[in-house]
């Protein structure tokens, strides 16, 4: 069974149609790059899958481990395991990042009918996830993403992310704005995090990410399509010749 | 029952005076009968009044107060008021029970003689100077109908000097108690707190009901600040009781001084705050900072003034409110700028977040600026939950019912940090947090004590 099986997925926004019919699969152990011009759909993609209210489905399906994803409402979601690393991560003064993941956690444990996790193992946990992307201790007990650059945003996306654990992790160009060092930090995260029972779906615009993680799959993402499909090389294709290919070919 | 309050006042004042036992000759007594001569000029303000637009004041014909003035604390012991007790702080408690001073309940200790902290009584039975300089001076009675009647009849309340080059570290908590156990009780505490040329002191005034008789406490505060002075003033209202409040405190600020004043109303059948402050020299300083959730049918009105007299002085006002069911807040901040008053900085903010279709704000900045070299912003919002951050949540697996108690007690803790009092922040952000919680949330203090005892520095 796949992990995730989008079928013919349409959307709409305002009226427009952004998503024309993608067909994707994606199981356990995989991780699938997508990539593509701006405008193409890629952040559309990503919040339907999280379950954002504004996109509107109008045809198609996802089936999320046999589920009917439609049935689950956002916070199901992220218990059944779907992460998604935001481009643009919001700001939470007042709300320590500490609360916010011991808050996220404790939820996703009461879905699983486990008891609340355990304070000592709690932090124990945080200091380790934190060393996985370098970040200092003190940040724990600031506020979620205030007065925090670009790149430690992305960071502490990849931090929740180790924290949560999913089963299948979406990043929302989370490449973007971010220097080689930050890259690097983010890919080592992501690479340490993939395992042989979980997923990832790395949305980008660039190449360069994918030299660090390195993809099973590149989809190129235009206009709505999928309009190919290949290896890790396919993206350094893209990186040589850019879109102008793909679009003259899709039309 | 429609009762002639203003009259009955009026005839009270007679029996008032002659019952004074001999301070009935005093100077401060011709003070009060001043007072007393502008109060009977003067009438209840009624919702035509611009600062009384969207506050009934009908509670004072609905309801048929005595007027205490004689020592009442025989009925009540230390376990009684225990409940009203701050945890874990070390302070000056001065209590009060139906406006008159109770020794027997209050702990006061000041080694050094020339740091007064004393009952208002106790200084007039003295003829203490600076109580008769200042009493009455500061907070005017001439047009103000509650002032004037708070003045005419201000038996008993703090009276606190502290000389210059004070720190005083233990904070002095100001607690009036209303005993309505036996009928309704309305009471006049009038409180002056004089500090000295660079001295430091902070100030606690809470109030509270036992009985469920109606409780009215129409208290005025005036608190002069010197040279350098920094006073730190913490007002908080959580009295569950069928109690109606209106306060005035009226503040003086001179060169380089700094007045801070958090005012948190978790509860409260009828709040009036009148905040004011005037600047009498430059480089002076104030911050006014205001939290309010309120519930059922609660009501509170917070008017703040600020009056730049003269030039290069700052002013900050940062009021928060959370109103859940039928709850009703005011909010009107009156800035004053006067011509000379150049190089002014006033800023102001009101913010507000509704719970129910059914709670209510007015909110009205009066900015009145008449020089030009001045930095003047007012800003109010009132809204609902930004959906971005919302989405955040739920994304991570946070319901909106939990986010919205993470994102409330965000919002309450902005105005609750300004409290520098760690035993009496503490305080507050536990009981705001209890009334928030779902489930078992624990907050980031509860990991700072787990890093703490597993010996882990952050």
């Amino acid at each position: 069974m796949a992990l995730l099986k989008i079928e013919n997925l349409k959307t709409e926004i305002n009226g427009n149609q952004i998503l024309k019919g993608i067909n994707l699969e994606v199981n356990e152990g995989e991780i699938h790059a997508i990539m593509g011009p701006n405008g193409s759909g890629k952040s559309t993609l990503a919040n339907v899958l999280t379950g954002k209210e504004a996109y509107e489905v109008t045809g198609g399906s996802i089936e999320y481990m046999g589920k009917n994803l439609f049935d689950l409402n956002p916070e199901q979601r992220a218990w059944e395991g779907i992460f998604l690393a935001f481009q643009y991560p919001v700001e939470i003064p007042g709300v320590s990042n500490a609360n916010f993941m011991k808050t996220a956690i404790n939820e996703k444990r009461k879905f699983q009918g486990k008891p609340p996790i355990d304070a000592m193992e709690f932090l124990r946990m945080m200091r380790e996830k934190a060393k996985l992307v370098e970040i200092e201790q003190k940040f724990l007990n600031r506020s979620v993403n205030e007065g925090f650059s670009g790149g430690e945003k992305k960071r502490n996306e990849i931090f929740q992310m180790a924290m949560l654990e999913p089963k299948l992790a979406i990043l929302d160009e989370t490449d973007s704005g971010l220097d080689i060092d930050a890259l690097k930090i983010v890919a080592n995260g992501v690479n340490k995090l993939s395992k042989a029972n979980n997923a990832f779906i790395v949305i980008t615009h660039y190449q360069r990410l994918l030299d660090y993680i390195i993809p099973d799959f590149v989809h190129v993402l235009y206009n709505g399509r999928i309009v190919k499909t290949g290896d890790k090389n396919l993206a350094l294709e893209l990186e040589e010749k850019g879109y102008e290919e793909i679009k003259q070919n899709a039309k | 029952m429609n009762l002639d309050f203003k009259n009955k006042m009026v005839n009270e004042f007679v029996d008032f005076s002659n019952k004074l036992n001999g301070q009935g000759s005093s100077r401060i007594h011709r003070i009060r009968e001043l007072a007393f001569e502008s109060f009977k000029k003067l009438d209840i303000p009624t919702m035509k009044e611009e600062e009384w637009r969207f506050t009934s004041l009908n509670f004072l014909t609905k309801n048929d107060f005595s007027f205490s003035h004689t020592q009442t604390d025989e009925n009540l012991s230390s376990e009684d008021i225990e409940q009203f007790m701050i945890k874990d702080i070390n302070a000056n408690i001065l209590v009060f029970i139906n406006g008159i001073y109770s020794e027997k309940l209050s702990r006061i200790s000041y080694p050094r003689d020339e740091i007064i902290v004393e009952s208002f009584s106790t200084a007039e039975k003295r003829n203490a100077p600076n109580l008769i300089k200042h009493f009455a001076s500061h907070a005017k009675y001439e047009n103000n109908f509650f002032t004037a009647m708070n003045s005419a009849f201000a038996k008993d309340g703090v009276y606190i000097n502290i000389p210059g080059g004070v720190y005083i570290d233990e904070p002095i908590h100001i607690m009036f108690i209303t005993d309505s156990r036996k009928g309704a009780v309305l009471s006049n505490p009038h409180n002056v707190i004089i500090v000295g040329k660079c001295s430091q002191v902070k100030l606690i005034e809470t109030y509270h009901t036992i009985g469920d008789n109606p409780a009215f406490t129409n208290m005025v505060s005036e608190i002069i600040l010197d040279f350098a002075t920094n006073v730190e003033f913490s007002k908080i209202q959580n009295d569950k009781g069928n109690s109606y409040y209106i306060g005035t405190t009226q503040v003086t600020q001179a060169k380089n001084s700094s007045f801070t004043s958090a005012n948190l109303s978790l509860s409260g059948k009828f709040i009036r705050n009148n905040m004011t402050t005037v600047f009498t020299e430059e480089n002076a300083e104030a911050n006014l900072y205001g939290f309010y959730f309120m519930k059922n049918d609660d009501f509170i009105d917070n008017h703040t003034s600020i009056d730049h007299a003269v030039p290069n002085c700052n002013s900050n006002e940062f009021y928060k409110g959370i109103l859940d069911d039928k709850s009703k807040a005011v909010f009107s901040g009156k800035v004053l700028v006067r011509p000379d008053a150049q190089k002014t900085n006033a800023y102001q903010t009101n913010k507000n977040i509704l719970l129910t279709d059914d709670a209510k704000i007015h909110t009205k900045p009066q900015l009145e600026i008449y020089a030009d070299d001045v930095k003047c912003s007012h800003g109010a919002t009132t809204g609902y939950f930004d959906k971005e951050a919302m989405f955040y949540f739920k994304a991570r697996g946070i319901d909106e019912t939990m986010a919205k108690s993470l994102l409330l007690n965000a919002y309450a803790s902005e105005i609750i940090e300004k409290i520098k009092i760690s035993a009496l922040r503490d305080d507050i952000k536990r009981q705001v947090a209890e009334r928030l919680t779902v489930d078992d949330i624990y907050f980031c203090d509860v990991l700072g004590d787990v890093f703490e005892n597993a010996g882990i520095k952050i």
